[in-house]
């Protein structure tokens, strides 16, 4: 499973899950769903939060226990695909 | 009529309201809470005037603040004496599918709606099309666009606000899979207020609730948006500037010293023309008055008081300037990202960079501005610590008892001993704030799960109107809120310095007034003056505690000095110069007060009071104690009581006497 803190700078990938309840009631309501797009813009100096781009929309900043929460996928998600 | 105004936070919700009210605003409290209730009246150009409530900015009716929670208290009770009648919901046109989710879950409650589209222009440039007449026709609510910034299709906003009536279109929640029926968004709040469903089934309900609204947003948004291709972010560019591993720090460090440099340099002028406009009224006021209790109750408690508040004006009004600017351009959310990690350690968080900062002037705003800080844990180790920072009424003391005793000296040719002690003193402040910090992280016991996660707004240039508005906002709450207490204490500290036991006064004025006859008449009033301190309350109580600050190295006289600047530190200079004008006899008119100063002899020992040790120990002592009345009113109001302001007071005078006596101990 690889999560936020896999990306590249500047590649993106697909929301597709959250290990953690509160953080993903939080970025849901941010409209970080799963099968939404997330960039990764820029780390900050000395492990401190990401910056990311989200739905090429609006920039996010998510520290990094929080980043490592977030599952991604290359693709969109297959079970998110069929729902919409 | 009430209008509430929702959204989600950087939407442009408060230049609207700003726009809509102009200076007929007014800050008041939702009962029960800690959260500020910003409203205003609007003098219609379409129909009748109404009232606006500025609700705090929040992403959706599922609280995870206390802004946050106020909302949905509002909006899902009828009863409640802020629930509007109709509701505006601001969204952010460049962020529209995240903005309509708050504006969905509001739709369901069936109050009056109107929809504010704003921030075409963003989203213009970010090569995004919104077809206003569409969304309404797809929401079934009125939709008008405005430009909040520029103040933009106001009239038409009010026009729509007047007609408004509850949605057309479906908004409720019939979820099959949702873990009990739920009638209505209202019932569901109830029921969770109730503890009738669990954590669990209230996470699974949400994000189910959440996914459903999403899709329905995404339904009805279908040819209401048009995306060019998405052209060059600006914000990418000065992030890599601002953000930069060295480049964002130095960047950070100048603008600090601008504002630093500025608030000092700028502020003291009008402070200057406050003391000396304050000075005028008390002499104009007491040739006017008559001798009487009553007049120099007046000037010296009332009058004086009132000196004490607004003289803070201008240092308040200059910070606060500053940080909007910093706010309003978006700058101030990049300082947070970028320091977050190095504070975190200390019990702080990114947010709390501000107020440190804004400390050394004076922690009043201070305190004010850590309100940004979303976790309240972080926030009240903030707020804890702040008064640690030197602040700029510690400065003429330090700078008197300094020119004392330390030589006015040069080190390898260019460093100043004198200015190297205060830069310790500074320093000294600082490094105990991030120890307190990390001290009271281990010691408060507040289990909040805080997610960090937050919003970078884009770059844009302030509005001037929008920094003012932030001014006037908080130079308004300094002056009611603590100023109430500031006058308070004055009064009180005025009583206890005028009056004295029996005719005390009355007869060591008698004993002591054959050795002056030959003086001038002011001298003689002068020496009068401190003889009659000497044997008020206020001097009673500084022989009172002399055995408990013996061993820091003062006598009484220290005492009430340090009594009548428990209000005011700056207060200490000036009891200091009325106090030790007793023993100085005919010399006393010429010398100043360091050298009244140093003149000063223990009567048992001979050996002068200003000693090193003693200096050092008072330094020492300023550094730390909680000698400010208007710090503590702001803590009590902004923490809603007496525990964590008193907490504070305690921890800073027992570090206070601790190492004041440490200091004395180790010099002497």
């Amino acid at each position: 499973m690889s999560t936020l803190l896999d990306l590249s700078l500047g590649d993106s990938a697909y929301i597709e899950g959250f290990q953690d309840s509160v953080l993903e009631m939080r970025l849901l309501e941010l409209g970080c769903l799963p099968g939404t797009t997330i960039q990764l813009d820029r780390k900050t100096p000395w492990g401190g939060p990401l910056i990311l781009t989200v739905n090429q929309d609006y920039q996010l900043a998510l520290r990094i226990q929080e980043a490592k929460l977030v599952l991604i996928s290359p693709v969109l998600p297959h079970a998110i695909s069929e729902i919409s | 009529m009430k209008v509430a105004l929702v959204g989600n936070p950087n939407c442009g919700k408060s230049s609207l309201f700003n726009h809509l009210t102009g200076l007929r605003q007014k800050i008041g409290n939702f009962p029960g809470v800690t959260v500020d209730k910003k409203m205003g009246w609007v003098r219609s150009t379409e129909g009748a005037d109404f009232q606006v409530i500025d609700l705090p900015g929040t992403y959706s009716l599922y609280p995870s603040s206390l802004d946050e929670q106020v909302v949905t208290q509002v909006l899902t009770h009828t009863t409640n004496p802020d629930f509007p009648d109709v509701i505006v919901v601001v969204v952010d046109a460049s962020n529209l599918k995240r903005n309509l989710l708050l504006f969905d879950q509001i739709a369901t409650l069936q109050i009056p709606l109107v929809l504010a589209l704003n921030m075409l222009d963003t989203a213009k440039d970010k090569g995004v099309e919104v077809h206003a007449i569409q969304l309404g026709r797809q929401l079934g609510v009125p939709v008008v666009e405005i430009n909040a910034r520029e103040g933009v299709g106001l009239s038409s906003l009010q026009k729509a606000i007047h007609q408004a009536s509850s949605p057309s279109s479906d908004y409720s929640i019939n979820m099959s899979h949702a873990p009990v029926s739920v009638e209505s968004y209202r019932h569901w709040h109830h029921l969770v207020a109730q503890n009738e469903i669990s954590p669990q089934d209230l996470d699974d309900f949400q994000r189910q609730e959440t996914l459903f609204r999403f899709q329905r947003i995404e339904k009805r948004l279908q040819g209401v948006l048009q995306r060019a291709s998405t052209k060059a972010k600006t914000n990418q560019i000065w992030d890599k500037l601002a953000l930069h591993p060295i480049g964002g720090y130095v960047l950070f460090l100048v603008i600090l010293l601008l504002i630093f440099q500025s608030v000092f340099a700028l502020a003291s002028y009008p402070m200057d023309l406050i003391d000396a406009g304050m000075a005028w009224l008390t002499d104009t006021l007491r040739s006017w008055l008559p001798e009487a209790p009553w007049s120099s109750l007046l000037l010296d408690g009332l009058v004086a008081g009132i000196g004490g508040i607004v003289i803070f004006i201008p240092q308040i009004a200059l910070l606060f300037f500053f940080i909007s600017l910093l706010e309003e351009s978006g700058y101030m959310a990049r300082v947070v990202v970028l320091m977050d990690r190095l504070i975190r350690p200390f019990g702080l968080n990114g947010k709390s960079v501000i107020p440190l900062i804004s400390g050394f002037a004076c922690a009043v705003p201070a305190i004010m501005s850590a309100r940004t800080i979303g976790s309240w844990k972080d926030r009240l180790v903030t707020i804890m610590v702040t008064p640690l920072m030197s602040c700029s009424a510690r400065l003429p003391i330090f700078t008197i008892l300094i020119a004392l005793v330390v030589p006015d000296d040069t080190l390898l040719g260019f460093m100043n001993v004198q200015g190297l002690v205060l830069l310790g003193l500074y320093l000294l402040g600082l490094v105990s704030a991030l120890i307190v910090g990390w001290v009271l992280k281990k010691m408060i016991q507040i289990k909040e799960k805080k997610v960090f996660a937050m919003e970078l707004p884009a770059y844009q240039l302030p509005r001037w109107s929008q920094v003012f508005y932030t001014i006037l906002e908080k130079v308004k709450t300094f002056v009611v809120e603590a100023g109430q207490v500031i006058l308070t204490i004055s009064v009180i500290l005025w009583v206890l310095a005028t009056y004295g036991p029996g005719d005390q006064q009355d007869e060591a004025v008698e004993l002591q007034k054959q050795t002056w006859v030959n003086l001038p008449v002011e001298e003689q009033l002068a020496l009068e003056a401190s003889v009659r301190l000497e044997n008020s309350y206020a001097g009673k109580i500084g022989k009172f505690i002399e055995p408990a600050i013996r061993p820091l190295g003062y006598d009484w006289k220290i005492g009430i000095a340090l009594l009548t600047s428990f209000a005011a530190r700056e207060v200490f200079v000036g009891t200091m110069a009325t106090i030790y004008a007793i023993g100085g006899g005919a010399e006393a008119e010429t010398s100043t007060i360091k050298e009244r100063l140093l003149r000063e002899k223990n009567p048992i020992t001979g050996k002068p009071i200003f000693s090193i040790a003693t200096s050092f120990s008072l330094m020492i002592f300023y550094v730390y104690a909680m000698m400010c009345m208007s710090t503590i009113a702001v803590v009590y109001r902004e923490t809603k009581g007496w525990k964590w302001p008193l907490l504070q007071t305690g921890y800073m005078m027992v570090l206070a006497y601790g190492l004041a006596w440490l200091t004395y101990s180790i010099l002497a």
